[in-house]
């Protein structure tokens, strides 16, 4: 069931009553049986793959765990190639074979009939995680199997995150949980917050977005930068919104969930954008790519060649660039089973390297051109500067393909068109004017949001708020979700009838 | 938890519960289908044990008869409980709700309903404004059932606003207007007063029957059983329309022979056309609907059909119809200017 | 001690091992400084220093790392 679906909010109103019912040492069985109901309802095909995983990496770490036994790395090298192995079979065979069947010049390969299990790039992760975890000693391998699956089938965090690092999130199943009713609160506040962001702003771009991409051959480049822009926010709203409803779903729980965006796009640099901007994820490659691939004999061998060679400046440069370039190329692979993704994870592999390398570069050249960059202006620059790179990184993101994204550059170069923003044609491309008015005033209310979260707490801060005010704020969101929202069949007077038939 | 906090969160969910009926009652109306609503609607509105027969069925029913015509001509309180696109299982749901205020009443069932497949919007124009009983939510199950219309997609029809809440950006006045529109659900569309269509050539008339297999059997049997066991006062009308189908025309004289096995009386009025006086030339706006003219036609002959096989009294000195009176005076203004002076004077007269 | 102190003053010119208590939860020495610096020990002597040994707990001070390099031997 869809998380912005009024079942959803049914479902976690039952589970709740259920959960605050049953003894305190059965909450974490509720929420299992929750998670295999919600897990359930995507599909029962699913499920063998979720438990696979579920079952490998609990028994794998409790053999390794053990640090006394001799074949610890052997058994957890095994564990981890068949928890990777389940989730590139089903995500990556058929880009593979649709790769090799290109190569082989085509119709010659056919792919195979599999299922992507929901949330297999995320749980896989997290199960990965926790083998690396235990494996490394940071904590003992969970002995009880209930416990470890809870963690993995968590229904808030197994659609789209946030990663999850089992010392912090598993503690919490077992901590006993009592109703606080400002908790609740909370939490309902921020799933509504939630469903805005999807609801009202990301639906709302998306079919903005969607009439352009469908059609890439027919824009010029004006329409083209107000596209990447509204869906740099599309995306953004999307991506929130899942996380919101995650956290505050788990929050009527009593659990708390990571963060996973920390308003990106007030990023100054594209290294602190990804601070930003799903959090969780990389953090996770940080901590189990990066730095593992760092401390690979071959790289610390190579770096300290280079070093003798080059200087202490070239050892530090290959030790970072390289890591970062396995960290980018698997972080776009990550994202998806496609060429386009690969692509768009070196755009940004090349950013941050370009980065490191030529950095001092160009804070010499800064200083020299004598900017002052403690200035408000400056950072609107930087803020900016870093928006444009991130948007043109999407191009790749959206596009069908690669080629299809250097179509659109190509669009955006010889044709600016720029009288396209001001005749109404923008009033043309899935979104009336009334629509994107509302669009608009959207926008604007996330960006409000995102300032006042600078400051604090929103939650808490409508909190402190008289009744009237608080009950105020609370209708007119839920009336503006429940009419502004995109989602239902809709309905158009002339297609009604014809529905009909 | 304290007490004060319950009583908030009840307060908080009531006033949510009044916004919500309200917003919702702002939304839930099609522009330019606010013509139809009423058929069904405005049932609700006539005082209790008022009604002579009430005359159940799709957009054709309303086409076909007007009720203020009927009164005016013979006082006798004959009003549609008609709705676009109505299928046949909603029939015997909508007798029904009837009963409850028309205990009396002769149920005229349009049995034209019976093709009819059924989508979300039949379901729509049936239910959006139609108050809510256990007899509507009923309906609403049996009608998407029947058309195997997802449980994921039914919501909408207890909360319209699922459907419609895309609409604000084209609400006007009329939304906010709950007048009814009264004329006792007479018609009073563009198509019904100024368009006439050539039907000559499409006129058939058969009386082969079609297997048992291709009609609405389990329907039209819960129907029947229903109107058996109520001991309900039904008259199963087939309404004038004129049909190439020959599929339909079978499936009409099944149906009707049917019904016929059961004891209930049937009024097949296709082979009667020429009887009825209708002008093929003339009268109909499209094969399914009379226009004003063909409607004033069959309204009449079937007024008086009504009136003597069931003995409808004439209530026009009645002061307790006061409001017939007046709904169809104002509805003979409306339609005046698009009849003869000799069509006015046979309702008239 | 004196051999570590040689070692990471040549890895690490500009950090100034004596005084620095905090040289991992205080950001004096990144991540990617701290490749050259286990790389460095390990070689020079002999040791093999696991991912897992690789927290503040055992870097954060002078002190800290021989103990560990102590306790690896």
């Amino acid at each position: 069931m869809s998380i912005t679906s009024i079942w959803f909010i049914i479902f976690i109103l039952l589970a709740m009553v259920v959960y605050y019912i049953v003894p305190k040492r059965f909450q974490y069985l509720v929420l299992l049986a929750a998670s295999i109901a919600f897990y359930l309802s995507y599909g029962i095909g699913y499920m063998p793959y979720i438990l696979a995983t579920t079952v490998i990496t609990y028994a794998g770490a409790r053999i390794f765990g053990n640090p006394e036994y001799k074949h610890r790395k052997a058994v957890m090298v095994v564990t981890l190639l068949l928890s990777l192995g389940l989730l590139c079979y089903t995500k990556y065979t058929n880009f593979l074979l649709g790769t090799l069947d290109k190569l082989a010049g085509g119709g010659k390969i056919e792919m195979i009939d599999l299922v992507v299990p929901l949330g297999v790039s995320f749980y896989t992760f997290m199960s990965v995680g926790y083998i690396l975890d235990v494996y490394w000693k940071k904590y003992e391998a969970e002995k009880n199997f209930l416990r470890y699956a809870t963690f993995i089938m968590y229904f808030p965090h197994i659609v789209q995150g946030p990663i999850d690092r089992y010392n912090k999130l598993a503690p919490q199943f077992f901590g006993g949980k009592k109703f606080d009713f400002q908790r609740m609160v909370s939490g309902g506040e921020l799933i509504l917050w939630g469903f805005f962001l999807k609801l009202v702003i990301a639906n709302r771009l998306g079919m903005f977005v969607d009439t352009v991409f469908g059609d890439v051959t027919a824009h010029g480049g004006a329409v083209w930068l107000v596209t990447l822009a509204l869906y740099s926010i599309q995306t953004y709203a999307d991506f929130l919104g899942c996380m919101e409803i995650a956290r505050g779903t788990s929050l009527l729980f009593g659990i708390d969930l990571e963060r996973n965006f920390d308003h990106p796009y007030f990023a100054k640099t594209i290294p602190e954008f990804w601070r930003r901007w799903h959090m969780t994820m990389g953090a996770w490659f940080k901590d189990y790519l990066f730095l593992p691939v760092s401390n690979s004999s071959f790289v610390k061998k190579t770096s300290k060649k280079l070093g003798k060679k080059f200087g202490a400046k070239a050892r530090k440069n290959f030790v970072s660039c390289f890591s970062v370039a396995v960290v980018w190329l698997s972080t776009g692979i990550w994202h998806g089973a496609g060429w386009k993704f690969i692509a768009w994870g070196c755009y940004h592999g090349c950013l941050t390297i370009g980065g490191t390398l030529f950095g001092d570069k160009i804070d010499k050249l800064t200083a020299w051109l004598k900017i002052n960059t403690k200035t408000k202006s400056w950072e609107l620059f930087q803020m900016t500067r870093t928006l444009l790179l991130c948007c043109f990184g999407r191009i790749f993101f959206r596009a069908n393909s690669i080629s299809e994204a250097f179509l659109i550059m190509k669009q955006m170069v010889t044709r600016l068109e720029i009288w396209k923003l001001v005749d109404g044609s923008l009033y043309e491309l899935g979104l009336d004017r009334a629509n994107f008015m509302v669009a608009i005033l959207s926008i604007v209310v996330l960006w409000c949001v995102s300032m006042l979260q600078e400051r604090g707490s929103v939650r808490e801060m409508i909190a402190k708020q008289n009744l009237v005010f608080r009950y105020l704020i609370l209708y007119i969101a839920i009336f503006a979700v429940l009419i502004f929202g995109i989602y239902g069949p809709g309905y158009v007077a002339s297609s009604f009838i014809y529905e009909q038939f | 938890m304290q007490k004060r906090r319950i009583v908030k969160i009840i307060l908080f969910l009531l006033i949510l519960f009044v916004l919500f009926m309200n917003v919702e009652k702002v939304f839930k109306e099609s522009v330019g289908d606010q013509a139809k609503y009423p058929q069904i609607v405005e049932f609700f509105d006539e005082r209790e044990e008022s009604l002579d027969a009430v005359f159940i069925g799709s957009s054709s029913t309303f086409a076909f008869w007007q009720a203020p015509i009927a009164w005016e001509k013979y006082g006798i309180t004959v009003r549609c409980m008609a709705s676009n696109t109505q299928p046949l299982v909603a029939a015997r749901y909508l007798i029904e709700d009837g009963l409850k205020t028309q205990p009396d009443a002769v149920y005229v069932v349009a049995i034209n309903t019976m093709h009819e497949t059924v989508k979300s919007p039949a379901i729509h124009y049936l239910v959006d404004k139609y108050p809510f009983s256990m007899t509507k939510a009923k309906m609403i199950f049996a009608c998407a059932d029947y058309g195997e219309i997802p449980w994921s997609e039914r919501l909408e029809f207890f909360f319209p606003i699922i459907r419609y809440h895309n609409r604000w950006s084209e609400l006007g006045e009329q939304n906010f207007n709950n007048a009814p529109v009264g004329l006792k659900g007479g018609s009073t569309y563009k198509n019904f007063l100024e368009v006439a269509t050539d039907v000559t050539e499409e006129y058939t008339v058969l009386e082969e029957k079609a297997a048992k297999e291709e009609l609405p059997y389990d329907t039209l049997v819960e129907l029947l059983e229903f109107c058996k066991e109520n001991e309900v006062k039904v008259l199963f009308v087939t309404n004038p329309q004129v049909l190439k189908s020959e599929k339909r025309l079978k499936k009409y004289n099944a149906a009707n022979e049917l019904i016929e096995s059961y004891g209930f009386d049937t009024l097949n009025t296709i082979p009667m056309i020429p009887e009825i006086g209708m002008d093929l030339a003339t009268d109909y706006y499209n094969g399914s609907h009379t226009n004003v003219h063909g409607s004033l036609k069959y309204t009449l002959w079937l007024g008086n059909y009504l009136k003597d096989k069931y003995g409808f009294t004439d209530k026009r000195s009645d002061g307790d119809y006061a409001d017939w009176e007046q709904e169809s005076s104002k509805y003979m203004k409306i339609i005046k200017p698009y009849l003869s002076e000799e069509e006015y004077k046979r309702i008239t007269e | 001690m004196e051999r570590l102190l040689e070692v990471l003053s040549e890895c690490c010119p500009d950090v100034d091992f004596d005084v620095e208590k905090e040289l991992i939860t205080g950001k004096v020495i990144d991540s990617v400084d701290l490749v050259a610096v286990v790389s460095d020990i390990e070689d020079e002597f002999g040791i093999s220093i696991p991912m897992e040994e690789l927290v503040p707990e055992n870097f954060d001070s002078i002190e800290a790392i021989w103990e560990m390099v102590q306790r690896l031997s």
